[in-house]
């Protein structure tokens, strides 16, 4: 984990790290890649469900149970705290408080994003026993 | 940290020459670069014809993995292996049921949330069956009121998600044999 991500992600993503051999070379960037692209879905769900008026708790709460499972599973750290922000405002039945944390949940995703997408580009460059961080 | 287990190619029932004398009284031996002899699950017994001990020998243990985020299962499945068990996984409790009915698991691991039942409900079905492996329920946010749920459904754990590293080992050891790890 280069110097960049730390704070954007946790010790998971470490333990995914672990998992690369030989036979996994790029397990990490593949299941990266496939949750922001599953992640992008349920990003327009909760969307789209944040604009119906009343809004349904529980239906929100429900998507974003599902997308905090996600995002812990790749270890990242900021997403996961706004979405169990944004899941605590729905249980108070706090709108506002649901929207302002979905911004924010969006704005540590993209950036996230990014932050991975330059890792997995120097991890091409100069291999993987350079970037992984191995426990000693 | 690895956890060491028999090689797949280890034949079921394969008889040793007895005794092994450094084996422990619950019959599990140690790995073989120790010179203790191979790891086994279950005890010896020996057969009264012909005095020699068979090893009850399970293969590597086995895990069933339920959860509806294919991100999770992916993960999941893949620490799971790593630390040496095989393991299968399904998104839906009726393919679980399915599944269930021709195999056997040392470890079932189940979402709170799964898109055709919960688990609780999933597991109070499990064990209607006779299923009778370790099952272990998860969540991406605990509630004590899901851990209720899943514990009064038959479940043995409740964790939050995702399962460390420290989380899994102590369910690995507490499955059925033991494990070195």
């Amino acid at each position: 984990m280069t110097t960049a991500c730390k704070g954007f992600l946790d010790e998971q993503f470490l333990q995914l790290e672990e998992l690369q051999d030989d036979a996994n070379p790029n397990f990490v960037e593949e299941v990266v890649t496939l949750y922001y692209r599953d992640s992008a879905r349920l990003i327009l769900n909760i969307e789209q469900a944040l604009e119906r008026n009343p809004l349904d708790f529980n239906k929100l709460d429900s998507l974003m149970h599902q997308f905090k499972g996600s995002s812990s599973s790749i270890g990242a750290k900021k997403v996961k705290a706004e979405c169990t922000l944004f899941r605590e405002y729905c249980r108070a039945g706090n709108g506002e408080g649901c929207i302002r944390t979905f911004q924010q949940l969006k704005k540590e995703y993209a950036t996230l994003k990014k932050k991975l997408e330059a890792y997995f580009q120097l991890a091409r460059q100069v291999g993987p026993a350079e970037t992984a961080c191995r426990p000693k | 940290m690895k956890l060491i287990f028999p090689p797949r190619d280890f034949q079921l029932g394969q008889a040793m020459e007895p005794p092994i004398a450094s084996s422990n009284s619950s019959g599990h031996g140690g790995n073989s670069s120790s010179g203790r002899g191979p790891m086994h699950f279950g005890g010896p017994s020996q057969n009264p014809s012909n005095g020699y001990f068979s090893v009850v020998n399970r293969n590597r243990p086995t895990a069933l993995l339920l959860d509806g985020d294919r991100i999770y299962r992916m993960v999941q499945k893949g620490i799971l292996q790593h630390y040496g068990v095989d393991t299968q996984n399904v998104d839906n409790g009726t393919a679980a049921i399915n599944v269930l009915m021709g195999n056997s698991f040392n470890l079932i691991v189940i979402d709170i949330n799964l898109p055709d039942m919960d688990g609780p409900e999933i597991t109070r079905q499990m064990r209607a069956m006779g299923v009778g492996s370790k099952i272990v329920g998860t969540t991406s946010c605990w509630c004590e009121r899901d851990r209720q749920a899943f514990l009064n459904a038959g479940a043995d754990e409740f964790f939050e998600k995702p399962l460390s590293s420290e989380t899994l080992l102590i369910i690995l050891t507490e499955l059925d044999g033991g494990y070195e790890a």
